[in-house]
């Protein structure tokens, strides 16, 4: 049965939503932000407005304020985004149940034994239920094709508010021909450097390497790169009931201020194990490889790894960590740091100890969950996170 | 914008498609909502707040509801001089 897909993208996601909430953003270069941290954070988004003065994602707020002086920095809320997100989904979900959420601003749906033109009405009526049902200032691009590969780029060519059919491979490969090589979903700036230094520019001269050179160069991904150039894409909807299992989890926090004190760095990695351990706990999952890593002040790090016995528990994924970091900081300033937990295991059946006192934590644990749960994150916690006096020990993740 | 965390006193509707801040009282001023823009939902433990940001004669509010002490405040405003 023939099956089509349509790829559906929010434009300038996070900024679309803040104009909607707020009308007085409406019409204006605006640039989502992490905050009170303004000399540390980059772009989250861009509205299309400040696009058009050449800001990007990703941009500092000085060298977005440099391009664009009248760029208005609004404060991110993931709260608002996750919601409207859900919405989103809820909508995709009553054509069809094939759904995939790619990201938090684009999915995937799959439509079984419709035609192209049908396809298009469903895009056409999801257009409207965006602005109908969660606000007339969001709008989407939307790709229809025959795979995943095309109909991500097909809602890519046009934006904001495209509706772009590419119906078959012969439309593909004239497509494919008017679009620069990194245009397309997979090949990022150091494939193309690769491409670009074997004398491949255009997916026309991709489409004339042979296979085996690119097998040769690429290994398995020279098949993707053979494919990709002929239009073909075989990866299946991946639907929202069937997410891949977590392999691990991880947090990790910027610094608001680059820093080489010991007090302060041990209490952040604390308190991201803490984060990494409620997590863990609230997935009924245990981990067993704990990794520690930093960023320095020149973007240069280091990180390592460690083995332990499975656990769920903060401190314990802190002590483990701690000693390694130890043997990679070198001493000098940080500005960023992570921790995070693999090697993921349920928690049921566990091996259930028999020593009083790690009995005694876990009761202690799930007293404080409950605690948690219900008043919200940290209001116990460890005495020694208690300090509030930098802003960092506070921070919020 | 200025962000704060005022308690209001709020009249509101219940309708089809749920409850909906209609008139709020800040200021010794009575504001009617014009627009409701968006909901969204945020939780601070077990407790769900509703946020609705809303529009009046041009200026933006955020509007935000404690389900658990049934309490309105006002989180957000944005006025012209």
């Amino acid at each position: 049965m023939n099956k089509v897909i349509l790829h559906i993208d929010f434009n300038s996601y996070f900024a679309t939503v803040e104009q909607q909430a707020n009308p007085k953003l409406r019409g204006k270069p605006i640039g989502v932000t992490g905050g009170d941290r303004m000399k540390r954070t980059v772009l989250g988004a861009a509205s299309i407005e400040a696009k058009r003065f050449g800001v990007k994602t990703g941009m500092t707020p000085w060298e977005a304020r440099k391009l664009c002086p009248k760029i208005i920095f609004v404060t991110g809320d993931s709260g608002k985004y996750l919601e409207v997100t859900k919405r989103f989904i809820n909508i995709l979900k009553s054509y069809s149940p094939y759904v995939e959420v790619f990201s938090i601003d684009e999915c995937f749906l799959q439509c079984v034994g419709i035609s192209v033109d049908q396809c298009v009405s469903i895009a056409k009526e999801i257009k409207l239920r965006i602005r109908a049902d969660i606000g007339e200032w969001i709008t989407c691009s939307i790709g229809i094709s025959y795979n995943k590969l095309m109909a991500k780029l097909a809602g890519s060519l046009i934006k904001p508010d495209g509706l772009v059919v590419i119906a078959d491979q012969a439309e593909a490969i004239r497509v494919l021909g008017t679009v620069e090589l990194d245009e397309i979903c997979g090949i990022g700036r150091q494939i193309k450097k690769r491409l670009n230094n074997s004398g491949i520019f255009s997916f026309k001269q991709l489409r004339v390497a042979p296979l085996p050179a690119l097998l040769a160069s690429y290994k398995s991904y020279g098949q993707t790169l053979y494919n990709m150039s002929r239009g073909l894409d075989y990866s299946e909807i991946i639907p929202f009931y069937e997410r891949e299992e977590v392999k691990s989890i991880g947090h990790r926090h910027t610094i608001s201020r680059d820093t080489d004190n010991e007090a302060e760095i041990r209490q952040i990695l604390l308190k991201l194990a803490e984060l990494v351990a409620r997590r863990l706990r609230a997935k009924k999952l245990m981990g067993k490889i704990v990794s520690f890593w930093y960023r320095s002040t020149d973007f240069t790090g280091d990180g390592m790894q460690t083995t332990i016995a499975l656990t769920s528990d903060g401190l314990g994924i802190f002590q483990a960590g701690w000693e390694i970091f130890q043997q990679i900081w070198d001493g000098g300033k940080i500005r960023m740091v992570g921790v995070s937990i693999s090697n993921l295991r349920p928690q049921n059946p566990s091996t259930i100890s028999l020593l009083p006192e790690i009995k005694r934590n876990e009761v202690i644990t799930k007293a404080l969950d409950k605690v948690n749960d219900k008043f919200g994150e940290f209001t116990l916690q460890r005495g020694i996170l208690l300090d509030s006096t930098n802003s960092d020990r506070r921070f919020k993740l | 914008m200025l962000e704060l965390l005022e308690p209001i006193d709020v009249w509101v509707l219940f309708t089809k498609t749920g409850l909906q801040p209609s008139v709020f009282f800040w200021k010794g001023r009575q504001i009617k909502v014009e627009k409701v823009n968006l909901v969204h939902t945020t939780h601070n433990g077990s407790t769900l707040d509703y946020h609705f940001s809303v529009s009046s004669r041009g200026n933006f509010y955020r509007l935000g509801f404690d389900t658990n002490k049934l309490k309105w405040v006002l989180e957000a405003v944005e006025e012209d001089e």
